[in-house]
């Protein structure tokens, strides 16, 4: 059955060299303008690589690479500190979709099992809503004569308009709740996916619902908090949209700086950079995950 | 071609998995019209040998014939076998008479034949009034006779059955069996049937195959495999049984009879030795539970004497435990339509004794 | 163990939904709003939704960005679906570790990263970007989506069942086209719908990908947004909001068609 027929082999020959060329080939691209110099020109760095004057020239140029670029994002407070500004607010904005989906999660999996699929539809539906119209409402809610100002004023819980909109608070916001489905749905696969028995043989032997849940629904749903922590960190680190909306003129976050250094700066060679720092960023926590995960199964089998 | 040449012939196939061999160089014959069943534990690679056959496995080594033609690369969709999946395997997509009509389809018969085909089949397996259904609105028994359909259909020199009851409840499964076996004869085809169950294996085939790691153990009608079972592995496996260890009294040639004395301190009437043995020579002699009979023990009994130590009802009879001083277990099936006969409990004293001629000596 | 708070779990489940859905009502109320102002009410009115019909800018960029989610959705189905089938189906092959982090990267690859490769690349290959730079990138971020959901599928399914369609003599393109697609078809249909909804949303690449005369309706949306809030804005982003709640109508009905399971 290993001799494939001319069909099979063009299903997978088709996708991979789409792949190849439209996800490979760029990611290469940035490597290697990362490595150019910034020049006033279009493109606008150097060496441009043009395969039309040959390999020879080609590799010619690769002498001329230099890590300029590299260099200029340390040299320069604007990164280091976007890097970890995005870090440290993908890391509050995670925690707090944990704290929040979590109770949403396991209300979800305890609820009757005729409801389930309903309140699984409602939980990753917004996550189909566009992304854009869903930060965009919380602008009309957050602005300082926004809706939820004039609600708590005409409560009479504040006297004066509380100035969330434009802060790092309103991106926390944006980011918790943007981010949501993707956290409540893991947690929710985990938590159903245990045997109803446990908790009760966890109960049969003494444990009261508050330790059946420390000592066996927590412990076991360890899988679904890890996949949606990183479901939410990793897009939320290089997040644009929300922070360019919410976010104050101060709110730093590395996708935001990486789009003014390419559209408005115009330089490319430091935007690249800056890319290729962010994946490796970002390969970081993924190789946990699948080490976490590798890990997970081998103690299953 | 020669009527009585095998229909079926594998030589020396092999096909390890990692280091595994699931198949260890087995060869075996099946014949025309034959119910033959391919019995064994999991993992003793009776799957692996049908998926060989079927052409989903290349074996590492060896051969497999059809009508003397090797199978050879052929690959499945152009061998003339057919298969019913444990699973059953039915296309959810489509109606019972599309899946039935399928085969004939890549076959490229005219479509009245295929029409007729397809309700030959749906009478045979008696579901004319289901054939416009989904299998999911099919209950199992009905899905399994789908897919019985769906491989007869193409009328296969060779149908393949992987477990095909292993997913009906026990009463719907007696009742295929039978089903399966009424089908067979009245197609008169060939139908090789993989079971790790002995019950089915022994109700449907003309012929057993029980394996054992990748090898066949031992090759007969199922009458054969439960009376003579040729090894202690085999007389374990089916049925339940009672192996003593014996020495023989005399010597004794293959063929002939002989009597034996088992270490528990009996003297078995003459028995059959399919194998030559010397005076003396260590035997295991095989009895089953039916054969075992009791009776009270008188205080000065000769003979094996132990405590009844358990007893289990089973319906038409009662499965008695018998522990004996040296530790040794023996077990006897006491019919439980002798009203007169004597009845026994748990801690009585009795004595055994075997019923004549009906132990089987095991030299391996 | 009937013990549980009951009351703390209907009060997670109201808590948390209403979070999820009360800015997206709010969104929708105030786009019936009749004074401009976003943030009083001032009586019910369809009047945004006039005004969206008559501003040439707008339906200009929602038509444009139709196309480029009915076409990149396409594509995308047809990319994900053989990936889909290579990686459920082919077993072992030489590159299927680069090819299944291919297909898996891009669905945590953010999207700056993403958008700005691939104008690198069509700045590298000197493509001129406009309707079409768009679909491709569309298209190839999308089709890990559709990827996901058939691969989910077919590993749902008994290979037997494929078996099966060998053992009566269908070839494996035969087997292919009249047993794996039609049972794999509901998902692949969700799948397109999937791709549809992400396509007509996307913002961040479609900015990287698009030339000049090819603004979508997002781009549209988000410069006018990073002026402020504005009733007309509230009335395209409800609209959109319905398309989007239709096509997560047709991906439910479709997701919940009868799989091809075991018995």
């Amino acid at each position: 059955m290993t001799r494939r027929s001319l069909a099979e082999r063009l299903v997978l020959a088709v996708p991979f060299a789409w792949m190849a060329l439209l996800f490979l080939a760029p990611l290469a691209i940035v490597v290697k303008i990362s490595l150019s110099r910034s020049v006033i020109a279009m493109p606008p760095y150097e060496p441009a690589f043009d395969l039309s004057l040959g390999w020879a020239d080609a590799l010619d140029k690769l002498g001329q690479f230099s890590f300029a670029a590299y260099e200029s994002l340390f040299d320069d407070n604007l990164y280091v500190d976007s890097y970890l500004s995005s870090l440290r607010l993908a890391g509050v904005a995670t925690l707090a979709t944990l704290l929040m989906a979590y109770p949403m999660a396991y209300a979800m999996a305890r609820a009757p099992v005729a409801w389930r699929p309903a309140l699984v539809v409602l939980a990753v539906a917004p996550f189909w809503t566009s992304f854009l119209i869903r930060v965009y409402a919380w602008i009309a809610i957050l602005k300082d004569e926004g809706l939820l100002n004039h609600a708590l004023m005409a409560l009479g819980l504040i006297d004066e308009p509380l100035n969330i909109f434009g802060t790092d608070w309103a991106v926390l916001i944006g980011i918790v709740y943007s981010y949501l489905p993707f956290m409540i749905l893991p947690l929710y696969n985990s938590i159903a996916a245990q045997d109803p028995a446990l908790r009760e043989a966890a109960g049969d032997l003494g444990a009261g619902p508050m330790a059946a849940f420390w000592r066996v629904t927590l412990p076991l749903s360890r899988g679904g908090i890890v996949a949606g922590c990183l479901l939410v960190f990793i897009p939320a680190v290089g997040e644009f949209v929300i922070p360019d909306l919410l976010g104050g003129s101060d709110t730093l976050m590395i996708g935001r700086t990486m789009w003014t250094e390419f559209f408005d700066n115009r330089d490319w060679p430091t935007a690249s950079a800056a890319t290729i720092v962010l994946l490796a960023l970002l390969l970081i926590p993924l190789a946990l995950y699948d080490r976490a995960r590798a890990a997970g199964t081998e103690r299953v089998l | 071609m020669d009527p009585s040449a095998p229909l079926v012939s594998v030589q020396n196939v092999v096909r390890s998995f990692g280091g595994v061999k699931a198949l260890d160089g087995l060869s075996l014959d099946v014949f025309r019209g034959e119910f033959f069943a391919l019995l064994g534990p999991s993992g003793c690679g009776k799957t692996t040998l049908m998926r060989a056959i079927a052409g989903f496995e290349a074996p590492d080594g060896g051969r497999v014939l059809l009508d003397g033609v090797d199978l050879g690369d052929t690959p499945p969709h152009k061998r003339p076998v057919n298969m019913v999946f444990q699973s059953y395997a039915l296309f959810p997509h489509m109606s019972v008479e599309r899946n039935i009509a399928f085969g004939l389809e890549r076959e490229g018969l005219p479509r009245a034949e295929v029409a007729a085909r397809v309700d030959e089949m749906l009478t045979l397996v008696q579901l004319g009034d289901e054939r416009r259904r989904r299998p999911d609105q099919l209950s199992g028994g009905q899905k399994q006779r789908v897919a019985l359909a769906r491989a007869l259909a193409k009328r296969p020199r060779l149908l393949l059955l992987d477990e095909p009851l292993a997913a009906l409840d026990r009463k719907l499964r007696e009742e295929t069996q039978f089903e399966l076996k009424r089908v067979q004869r009245r197609l008169g085809a060939t139908f090789m049937l993989v079971t790790h169950d002995q019950d089915e294996a022994m109700t449907m085939a003309d012929r057993i195959a029980v394996m054992r790691a990748g090898r066949v153990e031992q090759l007969g009608a199922g009458a054969d495999v439960y009376n003579r079972p040729a090894n202690r592995w085999v007389a374990g496996f089916v049925g339940e049984i009672n192996l003593f260890e014996a020495a023989a009294t005399a010597d004794c040639a293959a063929g002939a009879s002989c009597a034996f004395q088992l270490d528990v301190g009996l003297t078995t009437t003459p028995l059959h030795c399919g194998e030559a043995v010397a005076k003396g020579q260590r035997v295991a002699v095989a009895a089953r539970p039916e054969h075992i009979a009791l009776s009270r023990a008188a205080p000065d009994q000769p003979g094996p004497v132990g405590a009844v130590s358990d007893l289990a009802f089973r319906g038409d009879a009662t499965l008695a435990r018998i522990e004996l001083p040296s530790g040794f277990v023996v077990r006897a099936l006491l019919p439980n339509a002798s009203v007169g006969g004597a009845r026994f409990a748990r801690g009585d004293r009795v004595a055994l004794s075997l019923a004549a001629g009906a132990a089987t000596v095991l030299t391996s | 163990m009937r013990r549980e708070p009951r009351a703390f779990r209907a009060a997670a489940l109201l808590f948390g939904f209403a979070f999820l859905y009360a800015p997206i009502a709010l969104l929708v109320i105030y786009s019936f709003n009749a004074s401009r102002l976003v943030t009083v009410w001032g009586g019910f009115s369809v009047r945004w939704y006039g005004a969206l019909l008559n501003d040439e800018r707008i339906v200009e960029s929602a038509w444009i960005s139709l196309r480029v989610a009915l076409v990149s959705a396409a594509l995308a189905t047809a990319l994900g679906t053989c990936a889909a089938i290579a990686l459920a189906r082919f077993g072992r092959f030489r590159g299927r570790g680069l090819f299944a982090a291919m297909t898996m990267a891009p669905l945590v690859m953010p999207e700056v990263v993403a958008g700005l490769s691939l104008l690198l690349l069509f700045v590298a290959l000197d493509v001129p970007r406009g309707f079409w730079t768009i679909v491709l990138a569309h298209a190839s971020m999308t089709m890990c989506f559709v990827a996901v959901v058939v691969r989910e599928r077919l590993e749902g399914v008994d290979r037997s069942i494929e078996e099966a369609a060998g053992d009566l003599g269908a070839s494996p393109g035969q087997t292919l086209w009249r047993v794996t697609l039609p049972i794999a078809l509901p998902s692949i249909v969700a799948g397109y719908v999937l791709a549809f909804t992400l396509s007509l949303d996307d913002v961040v690449i479609a900015s990287f990908a698009s030339g000049p005369g090819s603004t979508t309706l997002p781009m549209r949306i988000y410069s006018a947004v990073r002026l402020g809030v504005s009733p007309e804005i509230n009335a395209v982003s409800t609209a959109m909001i319905v398309l989007v709640a239709i096509c997560l109508g047709i991906y439910g009905l479709a997701r919940a068609a009868p799989a091809g399971g075991r018995v």
